[in-house]
């Protein structure tokens, strides 16, 4: 698989290596002191020399000081390129979220999408800047005092390098093992979030309904299966300070054997040399457990890494590609026998075989029942999905073929999902427009029947909104998102269904209202015959299906399924 | 001190595993430190083989007991440390949630949601591994500094002094340093929330971003967001990383200093019997070694130390997060009276109600229902409908006046036990992740499967349930796909099955197309028969039956009465009504 994920990390080359390059100069000085040592014990000591003694003291100290500017100019490397890679990083898979369609993101799970946004990204960061921090000590140190050890005595070389590689070995091994788990655990987590944020959405109903035991209950069980992973996880890791422990040690046990030891009358190490030997085995028991924490914390970002590469290698199914020019026919927009499925596997199709044709500045009417496709004609014509057969022309050209960011400006939807942003009531109207003025604002407020309750606000248009609306009524909502549609001003105007939380009064007056706007094509989606009474042409939907297509009078004539939704209304 | 305090609580019941892990620490950190007292001793052994009356092979043998000890108490305490931590998680995030379960609605209401999750998994995250780990790793730390304190002293007191007076500069450095952080973390985590916050919001309205043609502008957005992050994180990374480097420059010092004046004593200690020595009989080069080791050793605990602290500083101020959420308002007023037997009456007297104090929703209300009743609630957008349905439920209480049922006052009742008199569905619809079953059945968890088939059916849901893959037993969720209507379908569902004493529709069937809506209402007429019920709805033609029809407007009632005196009237539910068909 490409690694997409880690590409950005290249842009930052230099400074890439910087952090690591400058960590060089003070593992170097960290291998020399200990040998500084060696000659002070063995030489200066047994000679009474304190002049060279406090000579090789002083150089001692220069080099902590050395060390310490090196490792400040690593350190302030890898900060710089973590959060840059951090940045990068948030940005590509908030672009990313953006451009896949909303099937796509579906599929994925939009929570799960969200978590790779605020943990996944941050916990790559984390990652890189260990990685730059400290990744490369431990192997510098360890390969250097090996070296080192080999210098002194190959004996103490081949007991060094036996330790280093049963220490390896217990490290590898847990790299190989804890990533699953790890996984295990990252998935047992996002239960946990799903069940937090279900019951915060429905806190009304949990509270209506008496539930806080049995959500508390829910919880329970994905917090205690959440547990146990981590348990099972714990087990594993923990196998990892006590033997690197046991191993490093052994090696002192056998460095002091090994100094007692003699062949042919010449003793195998001086004790000068056993002082640097444990010293090293010391620092690089020290490097190792360094080593094995970050393997560890490398482990959970590389869950995250993976994840992160899958999502951004998704390749969005709805591109801009604009081609040709489009006619100004007077066919504005036309279904061309079109056919539609939500899922790529089932052969129940939600479309069947749809025909529309609609003319510039035509009042058109989708009615029909519950699932019956109405809202997905609407966002085939938004292109959130692609079409299965048929084809869809817009302006004369091929839906596919016309500049996406153009069509959805041209298109005013007031959809049935109430999507009202936290912020103020201005700042959601001028999402649809950037510069808007005020009176563009009053008076879409004024035809959406808004500004009925936006003028009684103190603050008017500056009146907070809550996340999701959540201090609006739903009519209020609507009449909202009515205005925001209206203020669009786009050259047609969808409401799917977007006054079903009004009054039939307001309901009739909005309607009113807008089909005195000039030179706007309307689609109105509603479950109400009374509302498209007055349509150019009304399409009658169900199951899938176009089933009648006319005017009232027509289609009470000749629709039968028209007719009983009209008598129905009539009746009751 | 504040901190412990916090974290106490979620403490408790793990307190003897706390102490056992506490002595494993002890042990597996004593033997670790005897070793290199012992290979010193050996060393000297090997150059004078009169320094002691141990045989050499006797050194070897104890180091290897120490070794075995060691490894053995080391592994039960990064078990036992790991368990307590997951102990205190699992505690910590129990008392989070139902701290979110227990808190009034106006709360709930206000907070961001992406705030509140992150609160509940990202911040106790953080004080596991800050708090417990970390603590731990303090705790072993401060074992290690007093054994090798103790092997020093016994070592050599003059260089065991310069040891203990170095040393706490590098204490000072990374407390300065820590402190000087803790700001840049919190601002980190700060901004963390709002962007997650931004994050949720632009995918749960994905299709309205789409549609809006904004994605670029909510990137733009996102953008400025997110280079504020980067700013606090650099802050905070950089300024955690300046503790590492300094403690160890302290070190370096010190082991300097170290060697050149163990060096001279042990020459001085070689070659006079004792005028400069201060009363060090024998210093000889093993125990030099063996120094060298301890002073090396004395130094990486406080290392850890405050490598530890960076996680600790992250910690605190996850916890104090948690604990502010932990201590939310709860949910008060819960009254001690509990009504016998069924509601026979509600009632509203002079009831005020505003959500922000500033806009009043409810005006001066006045009103009684009867059992058996069915009133409906109409009314232009806004009017204050589902407010007055709120207050009844008591998700939100009025600033002035109060409800009453059977002459209780509803603020005397016991919240859950008058809720159970009452079964609604909302307007807002609400599915959590489980079965169809599991969804409908949420209203009587005991309920069988031919209970719950028979209640869909009531509710016109099952048509569209066996065609799920795996009927009821499929999995959905808020975002599975279903359309609004389908889920409101299931709500609908819900009070079908649990056919309660008063029944509350607010806009219920505001997604159903009309000809369900028709099939539905006969289902409706059976679960109302006999009960009280409240209704708000727009489409006047499932409410012309009702015994009472409110009329409201502007949060006062304008217009009372039934079907046909309001029709006669000629009132604005007149003109409501004949709108319907024009």
């Amino acid at each position: 698989m490409k690694n997409v994920a880690v590409k950005p990390v290249k842009k930052y080359s230099w400074r890439l290596c910087a952090g690591p390059a400058f960590k060089l100069f003070e593992v170097a000085c960290e291998l020399i002191i200990p040998f500084l040592t060696k000659t002070i014990i063995d030489e200066f000591i047994p000679s009474g020399d304190m002049r060279k003694t406090l000579i090789y003291g002083a150089i001692i100290l220069g080099l902590g000081f050395f060390s310490f500017f090196m490792t400040m100019i690593s350190q302030y490397y890898a900060s710089r390129v973590a959060c840059d890679y951090g940045y990068d990083m948030k940005k590509a898979v908030y672009h990313k979220i953006s451009t896949l369609s909303e099937k796509q993101l579906d599929t994925y799970g939009k929570q799960k999408a969200v978590t790779l946004v605020n943990n996944d990204t941050f916990s790559l960061q984390n990652a890189v800047h260990m990685f730059m921090r400290l990744i490369f000590r431990p192997p510098f140190l360890i390969g250097g005092a090996m070296v080192m050890s080999f210098i002194i005595s190959p004996y103490a070389g081949i007991i060094f390098s036996i330790i280093m590689v049963l220490c390896s070995i217990v490290v590898a091994l847990l790299f190989i093992f804890t990533p699953k788990k790890y996984a295990e655990i990252q998935s047992s987590l996002d239960d946990i979030n799903l069940v937090a944020s279900d019951s915060l959405k429905g806190a009304r109903p949990v509270r209506a309904f008496n539930k806080q035991e049995f959500v508390e209950e829910q919880f329970n069980k994905a917090t205690t299966a959440y547990e146990k992973k981590n348990l099972g996880m714990a087990a594993l890791n923990s196998i990892l300070n006590p033997a690197t422990f046991c191993f490093i040690h052994l090696g002192i046990v056998l460095v002091v054997y090994l100094g007692d030891l003699s062949i042919s009358g010449a003793s195998v190490i001086s004790t000068g040399s056993i002082v640097t030997l444990i010293s090293y085995l010391v620092s690089s028991f020290a490097a190792l457990m360094m080593f094995s924490r970050m393997i560890v914390a490398l482990n959970k970002a590389r869950a995250s890494l993976k994840r992160i590469n899958q999502f951004l290698l998704m390749e969005p199914d709805i591109t801009n590609n604009p081609e040709g020019e489009p006619c100004d026919s007077d066919e504005y927009i036309k279904f061309d026998h079109v056919s539609f499925s939500y899922s790529d596997t089932s052969a129940k199709n939600t479309l069947n075989d749809i025909n529309i044709s609609i003319k510039k500045d035509q009042w058109i009417g989708f009615i029909g029942g519950t699932g019956s496709g109405k809202s997905t004609v609407i966002s085939l014509l938004e292109r959130m999905y692609q079409v299965k057969e048929g084809t869809i022309y817009y302006r004369g050209l091929p839906i596919d073929k016309y500049d996406l960011d153009k069509l959805r400006q041209e298109i005013s939807l007031v959809s049935q999902k109430p999507s009202v942003f936290k912020g103020t009531v201005k700042s959601n109207l001028v999402l649809a427009k950037d510069d808007a003025t005020d009176e563009e604002i009053e008076w879409a407020l004024k035809q959406s029947l808004a500004y009925e309750y936006i003028s009684k606000y103190p603050d008017y248009t500056d009146h907070e909104i809550e996340e999701n609306g959540a201090n609006l009524s739903g009519g209020q909502r609507q009449r909202l998102l009515i205005a925001r549609g209206l203020l669009k001003g786009g050259d047609l105007l969808i409401l799917d269904d977007s006054t079903s939380a009004l009054d039939y009064l307001s309901d009739l007056h909005v309607r009113e209202n807008i089909s005195s706007i000039p030179g706007l094509t309307k689609i109105i989606v509603s479950q109400r015959a009374g509302s498209l009474k007055d349509c150019d042409m009304i399409y009658v939907f169900d199951k899938g299906e176009i089933v009648g297509a006319g005017t009232h009078t027509e289609l009470l004539e000749n629709c039968k399924i028209y007719r009983e939704i009209y008598d129905m209304q009539r009746s009751q | 001190m504040k901190t412990i305090k916090r974290l106490k609580p979620y403490l408790k019941g793990s307190g003897w595993l706390f102490a056992l892990s506490l002595l494993c620490a002890f042990l597996a950190t004593g033997s670790k430190l005897a070793i290199p007292f012992f290979a010193g001793r050996a060393v000297n052994k090997i150059i004078d083989p009169s320094s002691s009356s141990m045989e050499f092979g006797d050194y070897l043998i104890v180091m290897s007991v120490c070794l075995a000890v060691g490894t053995i108490f080391r592994y039960v305490f990064d078990y036992l440390t790991a368990m307590i931590g997951q102990r205190v998680i699992l505690k910590i995030r129990t008392a989070v949630f139902k701290s979110y379960n227990d808190a009034p609605l106006s709360y709930i209401d206000q907070c961001r949601k992406g705030d509140m999750i992150s609160r509940l998994i990202n911040d106790v995250e953080n004080i596991q591994a800050g708090l417990v780990s970390g603590f731990a790793a303090l705790y072993d730390g401060v074992v290690a500094i007093c054994f090798t304190l103790v092997f020093m002293f016994t070592l050599n007191w003059l260089l065991a002094v310069i040891v203990v007076v170095l040393t706490p500069i590098s204490i000072v450095v990374s407390k300065l340093v820590s402190n000087f952080n803790s700001t840049n973390f919190k601002a980190q985590a700060k901004d963390a929330g709002i962007l997650t916050s931004f994050a949720l919001e632009g995918v749960n309205n994905s299709e309205a971003v789409a549609t809006l043609n904004i994605s670029q502008k909510r990137e733009e957005e996102f953008d400025k967001l997110n280079q504020s992050f980067r700013n606090a994180v650099f802050k905070a990374n950089l300024g955690s990383s300046l503790i590492n480097p300094s403690t160890r420059l302290v070190n370096a010092i010190i082991n300097g200093v170290l060697i050149a004046v163990g060096a001279i004593l042990v020459i001085n200690s070689k070659n006079t019997v004792d005028p400069f020595n201060y009363g060090v009989s024998v210093f000889m080069i093993g125990d030099l070694s063996a120094f060298l080791t301890y002073a090396a050793s004395y130094m990486t605990p406080f290392n850890e130390i405050s490598n530890v602290i960076t996680e600790i500083s992250y910690a605190t101020s996850s916890l104090k997060r948690v604990d502010d959420v932990v201590n939310a308002p709860k949910d008060v007023n819960d009254g001690s009276k509990a009504i016998d037997g069924e509601v026979d009456n509600l009632k509203a007297e002079h009831v005020t109600f505003s959500y922000d104090g500033k806009r009043t929703i409810i005006k001066d209300l006045d009103l009684e229902i009867f059992k058996g009743h069915k009133v409906a609630f109409v009314g232009p957008t806004g009017c204050g409908k589902t407010t007055l349905i709120n207050l009844l439920m008591r998700f939100y209480d009025p600033q002035e006046g109060n409800f009453s049922a059977n002459g209780y006052s509803t603020i005397e009742l016991e919240k859950r036990a008058f809720r159970n008199h009452i079964g609604m569905v909302l307007q807002d619809t609400w599915i959590f992740h489980g079965t169809v079953f599991e969804n409908i059945a949420y209203s009587k968890p005991e309920a069988t499967l031919e209970e719950v088939k028979s209640a869909a059916e009531k509710a016109q849901a099952s048509s569209f349930i066996e065609r799920l893959p795996k009927g009821y037993d499929t999995y959905i969720s808020d975002s599975s796909g279903l359309s609004i209507g389908e889920k409101q379908l299931i709500c609908v569902a819900r009070v079908m099955l649990m056919e309660p004493e008063i029944v509350i529709l607010d806009e219920a069937t505001s997604n159903i197309d009309v000809r369900t809506e028709a099939l539905l209402s006969e289902s409706f007429n059976a679960l109302m028969k006999g009960k009280t019920s409240l209704v708000v709805a727009h489409r006047l033609s499932t409410i012309k039956s009702s015994d009472l029809i409110v009329v409201l407007k502007d949060g006062e009632i304008i217009e009372m009465g039934n079907h046909n005196e309001l029709m006669e009237k000629g009132g604005f539910y007149n003109s409501l009504y004949n709108s319907q068909f024009n």
